[in-house]
């Protein structure tokens, strides 16, 4: 859908242009930000961390991290929002295998998606894109989809997973991997929001 | 475009999920820097995360948060203050 890729591209470039005036220090520019991705980020946080203060300390750190180390952001190796999403991912992940009460570890993982109260989705780009990637989640096997959940929103090491699921640690990785790739190929085109890869490298072997 | 790299899949993978070992790490670090394919790769990978992230159920966080950062952000603005 070439209407979607050209608002996707645009709002690429306005993070871009968010991104810049926070390393000139501009304090709107932060709250500009947040008014795009605080919703994802949060849901992100709360679906790894599973507890609210703990989705809201992640995404407060995640914003003050941005503020502190924007001038570290590199736009050749992708967009804001996967840098956000990774940062985010990477804060919550790291509350849940420190706190060993904020989930027991052997505890289900809340892997069930909810629907969103239309007051909760106010962004349209955000519910096509979410509709999208769960559509292409369901293109996965039952083994897939568990193993790439557990890691993903869970948490778990690749280990964890393995152990979690009663399979060899080969078989675990194996499971995640084909998932990863899977998606990749089912979101194909949609993924032109992501980091440059094509976009940005196919000039980088010379 | 991928194809021949096997191995790239599995620690391309495992470093979108920042679950490799230290010797992994190294192992991916040296093929990255060599390979563009595996970098192209890792790169399609971090974009799949980002999507993904985006099926969590919809969630708003509380006003509170956003007044957490700016008063983080003034904190490291006047340091001298804190
Ligand atoms: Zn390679």
């Amino acid at each position: 859908m070439p209407g979607n890729d050209d608002a996707q591209a645009q709002r690429r470039a306005e993070d871009a242009a968010l991104l810049t005036r926070i390393v000139a220090r501009d304090e709107a520019a932060v709250e500009e930000l947040y008014a795009r991705y605080a919703g994802p980020l949060y849901s992100l946080a709360y679906q790894v961390t599973g507890a609210e203060r703990f989705a809201q300390d992640v995404v407060q750190e995640t914003f003050v991290a941005v503020w502190r180390d924007a001038v570290r952001f590199d736009p050749e190796r992708g967009a804001v929002g996967p840098w956000l999403f990774s940062l985010a991912r990477h804060k919550a992940i790291d509350l849940v295998r420190r706190e060993q009460n904020v989930r027991k570890r052997t505890a289900d993982v809340d892997l069930e998606f909810e629907q969103a109260d239309d007051d909760v989705d106010q962004e349209a780009w955000l519910r096509i894109r979410r509709e999208r990637v769960r559509a292409a989640i369901e293109e996965l096997t039952p083994l897939q989809r568990e193993a790439l959940e557990l890691a993903f929103f869970g948490g778990l090491t690749h280990v964890e997973v393995a152990e979690r699921l009663g399979i060899p640690l080969g078989t675990a990785k194996t499971r995640i991997r084909s998932a990863l790739l899977r998606l990749r190929d089912v979101l194909g085109d949609s993924l032109s929001d992501a980091p440059g890869g094509a976009v940005l490298e196919p000039g980088a072997s010379a | 475009m991928t194809r021949g790299h096997r191995h790239g899949g599995d620690l391309a993978a495992g470093a979108a999920l920042a679950d490799l070992t230290p010797r992994e790490l190294t192992r991916w670090a040296r093929r990255r820097a060599a390979c563009p394919a595996c970098r192209a790769l890792e790169a399609e990978l971090d974009g799949v995360l980002a999507e993904l992230a985006l099926a969590a159920s919809p969630r708003l966080p509380p006003p509170s948060v956003l007044d957490g950062i700016r008063a983080e952000i003034r904190a490291q603005a006047e340091p001298s203050r804190s």
